[in-house]
């Protein structure tokens, strides 16, 4: 009865919760030394006024442990950053959706996995972290389809969209230190983003080879990273990774914001085109030249390279950007 | 011990809480079919458990279906125990596929399987815990667990569920189902392995030919497996797309034709680097002349492996694409009594 009692009302994603009994929500507040009345913010475009407390409960039917909660604060009040554009996000006819990526030494201790089969099914701290997030932004402020959110399609990274990175097989430093923290840092990034887009291959055996049907699947022209400056995220596997070895993460970004992009004639032959955004690109576009090159991504910083997933493993995975309304955000927490 | 933790510690659980199926529970999900409890509905691969009608409804209960779901769930076992889909080779790949479920007909209407806004995320019980309940089954009677039997390098969000229905109501055309073959009435599953929905915004075009420019463009890049081998691909159209093919005159069978024909990349694309093989391309149905840098090769090898489908809400100027998968899975469609 007591799973239908929060389908009913709805207070759900449209899977059963545990009920936030008073019991098991004193048992999640053992996950933080923060006051249980301390407020995180408001969550637009409700604006319910959420304290520590709102998120121990939510934590709680999404099917976290206690020692969860820390990376779920973090996550909420990165996402509660004025840059981050949750308002719009919320709204939005696009599918975009927060995704998390942990990287220090709780997220490990944790159980938060960057390895293999990372952004599916099967590990309950990815699971239940992303998904008492996503709890937060529908019960605490109508981010319901039909009520507030006018998003066409949804999409399954919708339920849950939280990894780590897979810091132990990467050949870098992790993306948190390229991003200027300190080595074993526990940091929160938040970015919204579509569902991971794999590219295969098996055959490439040198980056050049490597990024060439990388930097095709970065540019296809659905996107919206093609008109407007938004975020862009690349996940490697170890095993491409491994193929760059040579070459440190901002030359890899570099070679990719090269390489990735289309001839203005190109792009004028798609739907989405518009002169207009041509023109407000940080950057001087030959607008009577067809064979100008436009980068799919407009800013280096908005590339974000990470490593996850487990060798084997011959692919990586593309997730492309909003429509510019956001901007990603990290920011470091304490456990 | 808490019955939650419990199921996570077995751990019988896709690492979100199940509901614990209690004998009261199971008994009430059986009532949802007229079939009998011990009857077979096959073994699940790898590890060849098998499921019973009553090991269907004990997943069911776990997801969070309601009774009248269990038709949906049986079908669904049961098509993706179809030899042509390939479910062994699904469990065990480095890629990421899942089985998307797209239901057609009045029964999944009835029990409300969302079709149309925000229908490929969450917020929709019959949606979430039928695709659900089918994924239960494929790691726990199956042992599709990562790092066990999957060997998936990424895995996929919608491996945790992936289920809709066609927005027959707002398509300008009948259902997919009808054009597969079957009566417009009947209820029909279909099942596909493919990759996340990929978007394709495009809020400029009114005329169809210049839609279809960044939708066969999505999916034609380079990264998919469809460029390489014979393998299935799902269009969603949202209402809104369709609808400026639909004011064109365009039926769905011209639709189909029109994005097979335009989706795909010259030769001397796709022999740059990446996944390209001289032999990957000199297997396919069709001869492709190696000399010739210009050879046009079509990103569907075989118009039967386009699925298109009419999905989500009004307002939306949005395509969704979503990529097949290289072991030779094929889609399943089958018709099933509620």
């Amino acid at each position: 009865m007591s799973s239908n009692f929060f389908f009913d009302k709805p207070w759900s994603d449209g899977l059963p919760v545990i009920p936030p009994t008073e019991k098991r929500v004193v048992r999640m507040l053992m996950g933080t030394s923060r006051s249980e009345e301390e407020s995180v913010g408001a969550i637009p475009p409700v604006f319910e006024a959420t304290k520590v407390r709102d998120v121990a409960v939510h934590a709680v039917m999404a099917g976290c442990r206690p020692e969860y909660l820390p990376v779920v604060l973090a996550g909420i009040e990165a996402m509660l950053d004025k840059c981050f554009g949750l308002n719009g996000l919320q709204g939005s006819g696009n599918s975009s959706a927060p995704l998390l990526i942990v990287n220090g030494f709780y997220a490990q201790e944790i159980g938060l996995h960057g390895g293999r089969g990372c952004f599916g099914p099967g590990f309950r701290a990815n699971a239940t972290i992303g998904r008492a997030i996503r709890l937060m932004l529908m019960n605490l402020c109508g981010g319901i389809p039909g009520v507030v959110s006018m998003v066409t399609f949804g999409q399954p990274s919708k339920y849950i969209f939280c990894v780590a990175e897979n810091e132990v097989e990467s050949p870098w430093e992790p993306f948190s230190v390229s991003r200027g923290y300190g080595v074993g840092d526990n940091v929160v990034i938040v970015v919204a983003c579509e569902n991971p887009q794999l590219v295969v291959d098996n055959y490439a055996r040198n980056p050049e080879q490597l990024f060439v049907s990388i930097a095709d699947t970065m540019s296809h022209l659905g996107c919206w990273n093609q008109w407007v400056c938004s975020d862009l995220v690349l996940a490697f596997s170890p095993q491409q990774a491994a193929i760059c070895v040579d070459l440190i993460r901002n030359e890899v970004r570099h070679r990719l914001c090269e390489l990735a992009g289309r001839r203005l004639g190109e792009l004028k032959r798609a739907g989405q085109y518009r002169m207009e955004w041509m023109e407000d690109l940080p950057f001087e576009v030959d607008l009577k030249d067809d064979n100008f090159f436009v980068p799919v991504v407009k800013d280096f910083d908005d590339l974000r390279i990470n490593v996850a997933g487990e060798s084997p493993g011959p692919h990586s995975a593309v997730m492309h950007g909003w429509n510019g309304g956001s901007r990603a955000v990290s920011r470091m927490y304490s456990v | 011990m808490d019955a939650f933790e419990f199921f996570f510690d077995k751990p019988w659980s896709d690492g979100l809480p199940v509901v614990p199926p209690t004998e009261e529970r199971v008994s009430r999900m059986l009532m949802g079919t007229s079939r009998r409890e011990g009857e077979s509905v096959g073994v699940i691969p790898p590890a060849f458990e098998e499921a019973r009608i009553r090991d269907v409804a004990i997943h069911a209960v776990m997801a969070g279906c309601r009774p009248e779901y269990m038709p949906v769930v049986l079908a669904g076992v049961e098509a993706i125990l179809e030899e042509p889909f390939n479910i062994n080779g699904i469990q065990g790949t480095m890629h990421s596929v899942a089985p998307l479920i797209i239901l057609n007909g009045p029964y999944s209407k009835e029990i409300g399987v969302n079709g149309g806004l925000g229908c490929f995320g969450p917020g929709f019980r019959a949606n979430a815990t039928i695709g659900r309940a089918i994924r239960l089954i494929l790691l726990n009677l199956g042992s599709g667990i990562p790092g066990v039997t999957s060997m998936s390098t990424f895995s996929q969000p919608s491996r945790f569920t992936f289920c809709i229905r066609e927005n027959e109501e707002e398509s300008p055309w009948g259902p997919l189902s009808e054009f597969l073959g079957f009566s417009p009435n009947e209820n029909v599953i279909t099942l596909v392995a493919v990759e996340n929905p990929q978007l394709v915004f495009d809020d400029v075009s009114t005329d169809p030919n210049r839609l279809f420019i960044a939708i066969s463009d999505s999916m034609a890049h380079l990264g998919s497996w469809n460029n390489w081998t014979r393998s299935d691909l799902v269009v969603a159209l949202a209402p809104q797309q369709a609808a400026i093919c639909g004011r064109a005159g365009l039926g769905r069978e011209e639709v189909h034709a029109r994005l097979c024909e335009m989706a795909g990349r010259r030769l001397n694309e796709m022999s740059r680097g990446g996944n390209y093989r001289p032999e990957r391309i000199q297997n396919l149905p069709f001869p492709v002349d190696l000399e010739d840098d210009h050879f046009f090769i079509p990103t569907i090898k075989d118009s039967k492996d386009l699925k298109l489908i009419v999905a989500g809400g009004v307002p939306g100027p949005i395509t969704a694409v979503m990529h097949g998968w290289s072991g030779g899975s094929q889609s399943v469609s089958r018709a099933f009594v509620q």
